[in-house]
């Protein structure tokens, strides 16, 4: 997955920059994030993602919790509702219960989906809600000074832990293959282009799409998850690797040291919207219940 | 009633959805979500239940979406008495969460009451764009009664402000006279914006600034002020005596049925004396409350709880003194109880 290395000349980039309309849906509001943030690849990516796929301006809705990443709807012509620290995915899901036809893409940083927010992320990603669901990792709190997340590295000392953190970093990936996430995914912010091709693959899939991306926090870590490191540590996925094999996957995802980029993970089911309109329109026929009852 | 009868005797109705949520913030969170989305929305909890709620309540009244909860009230505090009634989260539903976060609360009566009550609330969160909460308890709650109810559904919908077609110049967040600003639903040309629970300015961008936040603070309260006047609800009512009474009695919640037996008793060993229910507690009708007040010699108010939370919520807001019937026994509200404190009242004015 390594990018193209040819020569880009500012004329020709700025021309094609401006020219593909991918610019109308960021908004006039300038970005909070720190020069160099890996945020501005999948701010970009979203943009470029929902130009490729010609979702309207007005059909999209972007919900966020709290943190750097969580400022995102804020940077975007689109419908959004920037909520509160970890309650991303209830708000996202109650928004598609009431409309369907919305395109939803939520987000957060490692902090707000695994901390707070860690509780809902199981049931969003079971019940398979027509979410595209962007977690921007950067192993750290970076809105609030750099303090260690719950995806930072063993030992790692931040002001939260100045001789070293205890906690074992969580595996994300392993739990929304667990969860029953319907599409799970890796991208890195350090490869742009291949990070919009599988924010426009999240988006595409109707379902519970999971993309996890490496994005490092340049101005709070300057020693782990760096651009230097990522470049170094991460691979693509085998070539041969079977998007429908669980298991595979999962093994896959253990290998944290040298993190892999690609599609993990896809499955079709039903979404919890048609479940419910299948459940309504059989109540309205007056269809009685067909699943396994509980007392007998 | 359990989410498979809900589900059941509702889902008639072909747009109707009902998620089992895992937990109350979630539930609040998706009836918010759906709110915002232009659904009419509700989610209903008991008290632990709210106060894990508290915080979208405040969501919901900064970015002005709206939302209905019910909350049938027992024992407190914590897990409290689960199986008992209580009328005791008053506190919480007017004043929980971070914040000057005022919200409309609404206290049936009945059974009747809670048929007006809930179609009314979904009126008002539209109206008005703010959560409301509508506070039962559980002797409410499990009750029955006999009930006519109207021929054709009495609510009005679409009461919601909505933004000009094509949304030039659209601001979510404009201060208008009523201090209502227009509304656009995701999926509208033209009214992208938004939503946040940081103070923001008219466009819906956060601000900071001092002016700003004493504004937009001023906006969300002086909204709710219409809705003392909701057309065709009742948010609180006078019975009994006309005209000066020796004894007055506030009431609000399942309370009232006991009140007005008491003091229908009272009248019978002619002591004067009227009640008033009090529907609506948020924003209080402190106009006609004062009124009721000016017309009596003393004026009781039994409720079941501890601390007297209606009672510290008008004497705190009229300045006036209110002799408490409080009760923290599981069980509702003697109609004996009430009547002795009437008696003891009406011979202490006379002595």
């Amino acid at each position: 997955m390594t990018e193209p290395l040819k020569p880009v000349y500012l004329e020709d980039k700025l021309k094609e920059v401006r020219g593909d309309g991918h610019l109308s849906y960021r908004s006039s509001s300038l970005p909070t994030w720190c020069p160099g943030c890996g945020y501005f690849s999948v701010a970009e990516g979203v943009a470029m993602a929902f130009n490729r796929l010609k979702v309207p301006s007005k059909d999209a809705v972007i919900v966020s919790g709290i943190g750097c990443a969580s400022r995102f709807p804020f940077f975007m012509e689109t419908y959004g509702f920037h909520t509160l620290h970890g309650r991303t995915l209830p708000v996202a899901t109650g928004v598609k219960v009431a409309n369907d036809k919305l395109t939803m893409v939520a987000v957060g940083g490692d902090g707000d989906d695994f901390a707070i927010g860690g509780g809902h992320i199981p049931h969003a990603a079971r019940r398979n809600v027509d979410i595209t669901y962007l977690v921007f990792d950067n192993g750290i709190y970076g809105l609030t000074k750099g303090q260690t997340s719950p995806t930072s590295v063993e030992g790692f000392v931040t002001p939260s832990t100045p001789y070293e953190s205890h906690d074992r970093p969580l595996n994300p990936l392993m739990m929304l293959l667990s969860y029953g996430a319907s599409w799970v995914g890796q991208a890195y912010a350090g490869q742009p282009h291949h990070l919009t091709d599988m924010i426009a693959g999240a988006i595409a899939h109707r379902g519970f799409s999971y993309l996890h991306i490496l994005s490092p926090c340049v101005t709070f870590d300057k020693t782990e998850m760096t651009y230097a490191n990522l470049n170094v540590r991460v691979r693509d996925l085998p070539a041969d690797h079977d998007p429908t094999d669980r298991m595979a996957a999962l093994e896959q995802a253990t290998r944290t040291g040298t993190p892999a980029l690609g599609l993990f993970y896809l499955e079709d089911r039903p979404t919890l919207a048609d479940g419910m309109a299948d459940i309504a329109a059989r109540a309205m026929a007056g269809i009685p219940a067909k699943g396994k009852k509980a007392r007998g | 009633m359990t989410a498979k009868e809900l589900q059941k005797r509702n889902n008639k109705a072909e747009n109707l959805r009902v998620l089992q949520t895992e937990d109350e913030i979630s539930a609040i969170a998706a009836t918010i979500g759906a709110g915002y989305a232009g659904a009419r929305s509700a989610t209903a909890t008991s008290g632990p239940g709210l106060a894990l709620m508290a915080e979208m309540l405040g969501l919901g009244v900064m970015g002005e979406v709206p939302s209905v909860v019910f909350v049938s009230q027992r024992g407190g505090p914590s897990t409290g008495l689960p199986t008992k009634t209580e009328q005791s989260d008053l506190n919480l539903a007017v004043f929980g969460g971070a914040g000057d976060a005022q919200r409309i609360v609404l206290a049936p009566t009945n059974v009747d009451g809670c048929y007006r009550t809930a179609g009314k609330a979904f009126e008002m969160a539209e109206q008005y764009q703010t959560p409301v909460v509508v506070l039962l308890d559980l002797y409410l709650s499990n009750r029955y009664e006999t009930v006519v109810l109207p021929d054709k559904n009495p609510f009005s919908r679409n009461l919601d402000k909505q933004m000009a077609d094509g949304g030039a110049g659209y601001m979510r967040f404009a201060d208008a006279d009523d201090h209502i600003s227009p509304r656009a639903i995701p999926g509208q040309e033209g009214g992208m914006h938004t939503v946040t629970g940081l103070e923001h300015n008219q466009l819906g961008k956060p601000s900071d600034l001092p002016e700003n936040h004493e504004a937009m603070n001023a906006k969300r309260h002086l909204k709710l002020e219409a809705a003392l006047r909701h057309p065709d609800f009742t948010i609180c009512k006078r019975f009994g005596d006309e005209g000066p009474v020796d004894v007055g009695i506030l009431g609000w919640g399942s309370t009232f049925g006991e009140i007005l037996e008491a003091m229908f008793a009272a009248q019978d060993e002619g002591i004067r004396c009227s009640a008033m229910k009090v529907v609506m507690l948020s924003p209080l009708p402190k106009d006609q409350i004062a009124a009721f007040m000016d017309d009596c010699g003393t004026v009781l108010l039994p409720e079941l709880n501890y601390e007297g939370q209606l009672a510290n919520l008008i004497s705190g807001a009229l300045g006036r003194p209110v002799t408490k019937l409080t009760r923290s026994t599981g069980s509702p509200m003697q109609v004996e109880e009430i009547l002795a404190e009437i008696r003891r009242l009406a011979q202490a004015r006379a002595a």
